[in-house]
């Protein structure tokens, strides 16, 4: 038997060019958290400013570049790869028992692409003429004429979405071709299922944001008329495109969460997956669906009125996938035997947090309901529902699920739980906050508010500081595991699929042997 | 010996040979000239797709990601078309 | 150094598809740019059409054709064993591509000429279907253009490194047909659109 995978070689290089996806899977958790960390800082301040002592600190005009950064980085460097990049890359060959993804090599190149997309997009901050101010979303013409550092910024997203297609053309692959004998698609556990979906959606729909980036570019490059009317372009054209990729990144998002729920939840209930065909079906029914809807975020652009209603259906019956998965988790726990360990907890606050978000949502997708709130806090409070209740505490979920694995440690158990409650106060507070705010009034994107809207500010801002506290608290969680935890055991939660066959940290090749599969992945045995 | 060269010449004329008669489509005027680009270039399209890009012999995997990916594209641009036809 | 996992031809066919597929929805956008202002400027298109040297358009149809009969041979010659026929046939893909290049320089150069270059007051000064007509023709065969080179380089990467295996030329082939199919789609929309 080799060693584990991080016994395999030291020093930085054996990191830095290592093919192991394992090795690649944390490098991308490595980078990602201290950007996460940034992005979150950056709307830590955003709120604080909203206090009329701390908002001297800032300009207008830097609020503008904060909230475009937040969102920059939060989106195409977080949410986006999160998932798929981390966990994907180092489970999914163990999932499906196989000893690496199809194409090692183009993997890591999946991660350079993704640093050097990082690198550029913050290399936008300080360069050129200062940090974008346009959103994270680039809205033309507006992104053609500030005279702010936007064609960088716009580069180094297009690198990160060559990342992001270079990842999903290698996780379909690898689930087509190195899946061990006798694993079936409806043999698969539900995570591969996800990524499979999420990998689709990653290349038919991220090329058109590299060509609108490509658009953008030229247009403010050359002065090529796309976009600009006065250059014989036309803006709508702009937003038309962008949410053609922009709307199925949502579901590029919060696809792998719901695989990586769908994961844990059985383990902790120690009892199959309830209608593991309807959740393996609906994630492909999401991603197909759920690309389709681009056009609920353009009610009020002047769109026709035939393209608001189709868009307006097409967006309620996302609601049906999404609702066949809730309830299929609510009863796997039925009758199960539950141990109620941090993951468990951290994935039922997703189950609530999605639904609540997902709801808000299907309430805007209604025509007359988004006039009114289109571009106000309650959009960003039901983002912020679906992106961080949502992938965000499935991220933290899957983070202390499979921590023994990748680490080798356990992590605070009891730092894990005392961190709950702080990120779930502080996390309704904040963005409970918003829907209300929203729903008064309180448009978004502003640096100022009337008075009136004050009360509500402070709230939303003191359940940000709650919510920072819980999560530097979750990172100490890890941090303490990482430094002082007990060894973990191959299967510390009497989980059933695979890489819980294998040694935590998995050796460098995975399988000794590779595993024949006999039986689909939720088997639970007594004494387990 | 086997000759391999002629069915890509086969396929060679025929895209050849329809590219010609689309130029004399659209010389007769903006309906034939329509009915052309969008009977004629998707047939060479196909043409391509099946002979040089061999998908004539490919298993029903590689055969069904391109047609994925035109599928897509068709549902994308009549969704575009939702909004922009009914302005 | 992990070396468990070898992507078989079968699985590097599919990869190399799978990218193909970003390909064709990349090109897919800007059909749907097309299309879009198409449906809005339809006088302006055909009047922007008529500028198109449909005799250039024409001859690049049958290079670029041609370059993709050269190429299906040279692998079918590879795949018989016929080493030094294929790469000839090799050869004379670059040629083609090359051509196809270098009539589009002519092509370019002209509507520079003419003050139909983004950011020329000319252009400026006509009605927005037509400077919208311009854009997107630009923008599709100068990103095609940067295709045939990308191409170029892979071919002729292949066969100056004598790479030339049949799984590798097939792959390098497939991208070079891709190439091929999206010049087909440019042809009537610009060069024919009058």
């Amino acid at each position: 038997m080799s060693g584990s995978y991080l016994q395999a070689g030291h020093g930085i290089r054996s990191w830095l060019l290592s093919t192991d996806h394992k090795r690649v899977g944390i490098l991308y958790l490595a980078l990602m958290s201290g950007l996460f960390l940034a992005g979150a800082g950056i709307g830590f301040l955003m709120r604080l400013v909203q206090l009329y002592r701390f908002q001297p600190l800032i300009t207008a005009q830097t609020y503008n570049a904060l909230f475009t950064l937040h969102g920059v980085i939060m989106i195409f460097l977080f949410v986006i790869p999160g998932l798929p990049a981390v966990f994907g890359n180092f489970l999914l060959p163990i999932l499906i028992g196989a000893r690496d993804v199809l194409f090692p090599r183009l993997n890591l190149a999946s991660f350079w692409f993704f640093a050097a997309g990082a690198a550029v997009a913050l290399a936008s901050l300080f360069t050129g003429g200062g940090p974008p101010d346009t959103g994270w979303s680039f809205y033309a013409p507006f992104s053609l004429r500030t005279g702010t550092n936007v064609t960088l910024a716009a580069l180094g997203v297009f690198l990160l979405g060559f990342s992001s297609m270079l990842t999903g053309i290698n996780f379909i692959a690898t689930i087509h071709r190195l899946r061990a004998p006798g694993m079936g698609f409806f043999r698969m556990p539900l995570f591969v299922w996800s990524l499979y979906a999420t990998g689709w959606v990653q290349i038919l729909a991220t090329p058109i944001l590299a060509v609108t980036l490509i658009l953008v570019m030229l247009e403010r490059l050359f002065g090529v008329g796309i976009f600009d009317p006065a250059r014989g372009g036309d803006p709508l054209l702009y937003q038309h495109l962008f949410w053609t990729y922009s709307h199925p990144a949502v579901y590029i998002m919060i696809v792998p969460a719901m695989g990586a729920i769908s994961e844990i939840l059985p383990t902790f209930a120690h009892r199959p997956v309830f209608g593991y065909r309807a959740i393996a079906l609906s994630s492909l029914a999401i991603a197909s669906v759920g690309s389709l809807v681009w056009g609920h975020h353009m009610f009020t652009s002047g769109m026709s009125e035939t393209g608001d209603i189709v868009f307006s259906v097409l967006t309620m019956l996302v609601a049906v996938p999404s609702a066949i998965k809730v309830f299929n988790w609510v009863a796997t726990l039925h009758r199960g035997r539950i141990d109620f360990e941090p993951p468990l907890l951290y994935a039922l606050t997703f189950v609530f947090l999605f639904a609540a978000g997902g709801i808000t949502g299907v309430l805007q997708g209604a025509l007359s309901v988004n006039v009114h709130v289109h571009d106000t806090y309650w959009i960003v409070g039901h983002f912020h529902y679906v992106m961080f209740g949502g992938t965000g505490f499935a991220f933290l979920a899957a983070g202390l699920h499979w921590f023994p694995k990748m680490s080798g440690r356990m992590y605070s158990r009891r730092l894990a739980f005392a961190a709950w409650p702080l990120l779930f106060t502080g996390f309704n507070l904040l963005y409970g906050g918003m829907l209300a705010a929203g729903w008064m009034g309180m448009p978004r994107r502003y640096f100022h508010h009337l008075p009136r809207y004050h009360g509500i500010h402070v709230w939303m801002t003191v359940g940000s500081w709650i919510l920072v506290a819980g999560i530097l608290l979750y990172v100490a969680a890890i941090l303490r595991g990482l430094l002082r935890g007990a060894r973990a055991p191959a299967n510390p939660w009497g989980g059933s699929t695979l890489e819980w066959t294998v040694p935590s940290p998995p050796p460098v090749e995975n399988f000794e042997t590779v595993p024949v599969i006999t039986e689909g992945p939720y088997v639970f045995r007594e004494g387990s | 010996m086997e000759r391999w060269w002629i069915p890509p010449l086969g396929t060679w004329a025929a895209l050849l040979v329809l590219t010609a008669a689309l130029a004399a489509l659209s010389r007769l005027g903006p309906a034939p000239a329509l009915l052309g680009l969008l009977l004629l270039t998707p047939t060479k399209a196909w043409l391509v797709l099946r002979h040089f890009m061999h998908l004539k012999g490919e298993g029903l995997l590689l055969r069904v990601v391109p047609a994925v990916a035109l599928g897509t594209l068709l549902i994308y641009l009549s969704l575009l078309f939702s909004d922009v036809a009914f302005r | 150094m992990n070396t468990a996992v070898h992507a078989d031809a079968e699985g590097t066919r599919l990869g190399m598809w799978l990218f193909l597929v970003t390909e064709l929805v990349l090109f897919g956008g800007l059909f749907m740019a097309y299309a879009y202002q198409r449906q809005l400027h339809g006088a302006a298109f055909h009047v922007g059409g008529q500028a198109m040297d449909a005799r250039l358009g024409l001859t690049n149809t049958a290079v670029l054709i041609t370059s993709s009969l050269t190429m299906a041979l040279a692998l079918e010659a590879a795949r018989h064993g016929a080493r030094g026929l294929s790469r000839a046939f090799q050869g004379a893909t670059l040629a083609l591509g090359l051509a196809f290049l270098a009539i589009k320089a002519v092509e370019w150069s002209a509507k520079f000429h003419h003050g139909l270059r983004p950011g020329h007051p000319h252009l400026a000064s006509l009605p927005p279907g037509e400077q919208a007509f311009f854009g997107l023709y630009f923008t599709l065969t100068g990103l095609h253009g940067l295709h045939v080179v990308a191409g170029l380089l892979v071919l002729g990467g292949i066969l100056a490194l004598g790479k030339d295996r049949p799984l590798v030329l097939e792959c390098g082939g497939l991208y070079w047909h891709l190439v091929d199919i999206v010049w087909i789609f440019l042809l009537p929309l610009f060069y024919l659109a009058a």
